[in-house]
């Protein structure tokens, strides 16, 4: 046997004859691992004897993310799916013929504001093709609720009517006064808000946009009621920090009108719909923006004037406009881009003022994201900002911004460079529906640079954004 | 003194690893059976896998944890003496080992002749959902098959891919299905009262014909109107589910190796990176129960190769990244965060090729075999070390122009997508072949011969017989040592045999005998002008009389290092 097999050829050779067949073994022995190579097990070098350092150490976290998480979620999962709980469960929160009707569940934390859970209902085709009705509820808390909804019609391709209302209640918002060294410390106000009106939207050219709203606005304030452990709106103004500012007292019932208009040479990122198989490559984001946008007011009831003893119907007019270059560094949507923003609030009535909540503000979704929303407010504001987005995920992109302004008086009245703050940040966001959209961002508001430019805010943003 | 002490006892630890050196091979044939068949009397439960569990365990969960583990890949464990793996119900060895001929890889694994086309062939239920819809039909020939259809979008590349996949698999070792293209008219189908069909939802609903329509409706039909489908013969024995990728079968006594430490498996993502076949996740495996008398032992098989050669995605940009990353890769996200995405990935570059939409970005610029990725982290493929690449590699070297041109017919493609498949089929091959050809020896199948008064050691080289280096470029180098405690000892020149092998004169010991044998080891090492030498094909051997040697064993170290 030994000689036959000396020097036998192994390759290309004849298929061996079948080995016999394997001897039968019980069920429940495991047969021996065989020793492949003859040569028995590996002697243990330095190397393994070390590798138990690590491992003793990190051996806590090891028991938890194996026996704690990663097996007991595992079988629940398994044992879910094996009773087809994950379709259930999509039944339980979708409708309808096509599945045409849903209800998706929420939630935002923004810090800094309580955070919110809540449902988002979707019906496709409600009462004739392209017509979309949307819905969102969402509470933080007990005294902090947000209703929306909106019926969206498709009027003619790419132009939309909609209807909409909102209404919110909330007691943590934030106000640190007026003016571009407004205090560094939050008191908390509640408000409450309520608005209806008719949205038209259109798609023009490329990137291009038209947008109008018309409607009513009921806003009113207690500034006795906070959040978090907070100061007061009211207990500020008794502490004299600052005088109550226009329209606390009172709140404010206008009818509002407004119009963006926003010429954008970018192409679209991609189309609406694309044909099965397509090899479509998203066109490259350089291009130039220039939109501008107005919104009018005018006051359904009297309210308090300045210098008067009168009261009458407030009247104001909000404008600005933002000026945008864009470049795409590789031609693959990473897009640098520089963007200039003015906003200003004017009342167009002697004597009239502006609801605080009205004026010109940056921070939360305007520029300088560092800062929460209506943590600067003003007579007028200006941003210069650099931003830069690039794709991370089929649908995510990462966004990085850099970004000085701040507000001012009317029409800009003491902009000076030492009162510019800064805000920069970094994170991702979700592309593509606007009707479910994801955020993360972390970023920083800093002082103003005649305060020494520190860090004043750290805003960390996690969640579905926005709304329809 | 007590950190003296404490100090000494881990001198001693690591000492205890000191003592290695080179291990040699007892005098023992190769393990070229690894008796994984060996039947018993309880058939294992089926298992059902758990299709979004097993996605997030393996994109999330299981990573998280074998982090946390500290439990580096080592070597694969059923390797044999000449750095092969055994037949066992996971793999057997053919073009790899035995060669085959162009005409029997085209065969594969499908011994009979296809169901007579003028039927009846009855449908006993039907899948018209998804990706793939089909029937499970029994056809005239009383066997069951699984039909599958190609779908409107990208034309014959999914049955063909089926057929042509298999067959590679098949040649390279795998147990897989007999598939094969087959054209027929629909009259010939019946259908089953009793038969059912999965709605949307996934439930088992009566099939009506409303369901047949719908499958008929992705289906390609030809102007003659016949209809195309790829026909997938059951496999033998009873399904007992999805075999995993990782860890051990409790209720089958043969099951003794953990999955993700098997080299077939490791070495298989070779082969899907080659194919571009992402879909390799436990559910596209299946175990059988093969009975034998009252007993039986599992088989283990891969199925639905169908997604391999380009298969298309939506969004284009999910479909670009395949292949290249996993559908949520979280180092690359992480990475592409943190460097802004400045880095260009190949997914930015990939635009579907000169058939378009078949094919779409299956093809040869921006394959790296050591960056492929399947849709999601498969256990057995991120524990591969390069031994077991490089020994999948030397299969894939097997197989010829010819080899694949064969293989390719099979998949009744249309004369410009034989062609671009081909093409790329090719490059693919070269680009895997280069990579892993390149490093480790790819000298193999050692073989001890009688020359003149003493014996000679020859070898193949891979890398040449495949055509990735040329002879006239190639160089080759040896040295040896005796004895159990390695002596030096002096080697001639190599030489080419007429069979093309390439053999070096064994140094005489003088002193082995059949009851004495005195070990050998030879180093051979191949060098490319104008390349790096690659790292030696160690054999061992044991000299029995002056010219009868035993090939026992062939290791292949990443170093030049001489064995101690």
């Amino acid at each position: 046997m030994l000689a036959a097999l000396i020097g036998a050829p192994a390759l290309a050779a004849p298929p061996q004859p079948k080995p016999q067949p394997d001897p039968p073994i019980p069920s429940r022995d495991k047969r021996p691992v065989p020793d492949y190579d003859g040569r028995g097990d590996e002697p243990t070098t330095p190397g393994d004897v070390l590798l138990w350092v690590p491992r003793l150490a990190l051996s806590p976290l090891y028991l938890v993310s194996e026996y704690v998480v990663r097996r007991p979620l595992g079988w629940v999962v398994s044992t879910a799916e094996k009773h087809d709980i994950p379709q259930k469960l999509v039944d339980l929160f979708t409708f309808g013929p096509d599945d045409n009707i849903g209800i998706v569940p929420t939630g935002l934390i923004d810090f800094g504001f309580r955070p919110s859970v809540g449902v988002y209902f979707f019906w496709n085709d409600f009462l004739a093709r392209q017509n979309k009705l949307r819905a969102r509820a969402a509470t933080g808390g007990a005294d902090w609720w947000l209703f929306n909804v909106a019926d969206r019609l498709e009027v003619a391709p790419h132009q939309e009517l909609s209807l909409r209302a909102e209404y919110s209640i909330r007691p943590d918002w934030v106000f640190h006064g007026l003016g571009p060294e407004s205090w560094a410390r939050a008191a908390r106000f509640k408000k409450r808000e309520l608005e209806t009106g008719v949205l038209y939207d259109a798609e023009l050219w490329r990137s291009s946009a038209v947008s109008s709203f018309v409607g009513v606005r009921n806003v009113s304030f207690d500034a006795s009621v906070g959040a978090f452990d907070d100061p007061t709106v009211a207990e500020e103004i008794a502490r004299g920090r600052y005088a109550a500012p226009p329209g606390l007292d009172d709140g404010y019932t206008v009818f509002v009108q407004g119009l963006t208009l926003e010429l954008d040479t970018r192409e679209r990122r991609a189309p609406d719909a694309l044909p099965d198989g397509s090899d479509y490559v998203s066109p490259p984001g350089t291009g130039l923006k220039l939109q501008l946008r107005g919104e009018h007011a005018a006051g359904l009831r009297d309210a308090p004037r300045f210098g008067a003893r009168e009261p009458a119907r407030q009247h104001w007019l909000r404008w600005g406009g933002t000026l945008g270059g864009f470049v795409d560094l590789t031609g693959q949507q990473r897009v640098l881009g520089l963007s200039l923003v003015a906003d200003f609030a004017d009342p167009l009535a002697e004597g009239s003022t502006i609801p605080f909540t009205e004026l010109a503000s940056l921070g939360g979704p305007r520029p300088l994201r560092g800062f929460l929303e209506g943590r600067l407010l003003g007579r007028s504001d200006a941003v210069a900002q650099l931003d830069y987005q690039y794709p991370i995920w089929v649908w995510l992109d990462g966004a990085a911004h850099y970004a000085v302004g701040n507000v001012f008086g009317e029409h800009l009245e003491g902009l000076e460079p030492e009162l510019l703050r800064q805000s920069f940040g970094m994170g991702f966001r979700s592309i593509g529906n606007r009707d479910h959209s994801f955020e993360l961002l972390v970023a920083f508001g800093t002082k103003t640079f005649a305060s020494g430019a520190g860090i004043e805010h750290v805003r960390l943003v996690v969640g579905a954004t926005g709304g329809f | 003194m007590a950190s003296e002490r404490r100090l000494l006892a881990l001198a001693a630890l690591l000492l205890v690893g000191c003592g290695g050196g080179t291990r040699l091979f007892p005098p023992r044939e190769p393990l070229w059976h690894d008796p994984d068949r060996r039947p018993f009397e309880t058939q294992p439960e089926e298992y059902e896998s758990p299709f979004a569990w097993d996605a997030a365990n393996q994109t999330v969960f299981r990573p998280v944890s074998r982090f946390f583990a500290v439990d580096p890949a080592g070597e694969a464990v059923n390797v044999n003496a000449l750095d092969e793996v055994p037949d066992s119900s996971w793999f057997e060895n053919r073009i790899g080992r035995f060669g085959m001929t162009p005409a029997a890889a085209a065969e594969g694994p499908c011994a009979k002749p296809l169901p007579d086309r003028k039927g009846p062939w009855t449908i006993k239920a039907a899948k018209p959902n998804g990706f793939n819809p089909g029937f499970f039909i029994k056809a005239s020939d009383g066997q069951r098959y699984l039909m599958k259809f190609d779908g409107v979008v990208e034309g014959t590349r999914p049955t063909a891919a089926d057929v042509i996949g298999t067959r590679l698999f098949h040649a390279a070792g795998f147990n897989v299905p007999c598939n094969r293209i087959v054209y027929f008219d629909r009259d010939i189908l019946r259908v089953d009262p009793e038969a059912r069909s999965e709605n949307e939802r996934g439930e088992k609903v009566k099939l009506g014909l409303a369901d047949v329509d719908k499958v008929f409706e992705k289906a390609l039909r030809l102007p003659d109107g016949r209809y195309r489908a790829s026909l997938s013969l059951f496999v033998e024995g009873k399904l007992l589910g999805p075999w995993t990728y990782e860890g051990r079968r409790a209720d089958d006594p043969n099951d003794v190796v953990n999955h993700e430490d098997r080299r077939e498996l490791r070495g298989l993502e070779v082969m899907a990176a080659w194919l571009a076949w992402f879909d390799t996740r436990e559910q596209n495996t299946m175990a059988t129960w093969v009975k034998q008398g009252a007993r039986g032992w599992v088989r283990h098989y891969l199925l639905d190769v169908g997604n391999a050669f380009g298969s298309i995605w939506e969004p284009p940009m999910m479909g670009r990244r395949i292949g290249h990353s996993y559908y949520l890769d979280f180092p690359y996200v992480l990475e592409d965060f943190v460097t802004l995405g400045l880095q260009e990935r190949p997914w930015d570059r990939a635009r579907f090729g000169r058939t378009g939409k078949v094919f779409s970005y299956y093809r040869v610029e921006d394959f790296v075999p050591d960056r492929y990725r399947p849709g999601y982290p498969n256990p057995a493929f991120v524990r591969k070390s390069e031994r077991d690449a490089a020994w999948m590699a030397r299969i894939v070297a097997r197989f010829s122009d010819a080899h694949l041109a064969a293989i390719v017919r099979s998949g009744l493609l249309m004369p410009e997508y034989e062609s671009r498949l081909l093409e790329v089929l090719r490059g693919r091959r070269d680009v895997v072949l280069r990579r892993y050809l390149g490093r480790l020896s790819p000298l193999a199948w050692p073989e001890a011969r009688p020359r003149g008064a003493g014996a000679e050691l020859c070898l193949e080289d891979l890398a040449l017989t495949s055509g990735v280096v040329e002879r006239r470029e190639r160089w080759y180098g040896a040295r040896a040592w005796v004895g159990s405690s390695l002596e030096p000892a002096h080697v001639s020149s190599t030489h080419w045999a007429p069979d093309g092998r390439i053999c070096v004169p064994l140094p005489q010991a003088q002193k082995g005998s059949v009851t004495t044998p005195t070990p050998l080891v030879v180093d051979v090492t191949a060098t490319t002008r104008g390349g790096k030498q690659t790292f030696p094909a160690r054999v061992q051997l044991y000299q029995l009389d002056e010219r009868h040697y035993r090939v026992v064993g062939l290791e292949r170290p990443d170093s030049h290092d001489p064995p101690s």
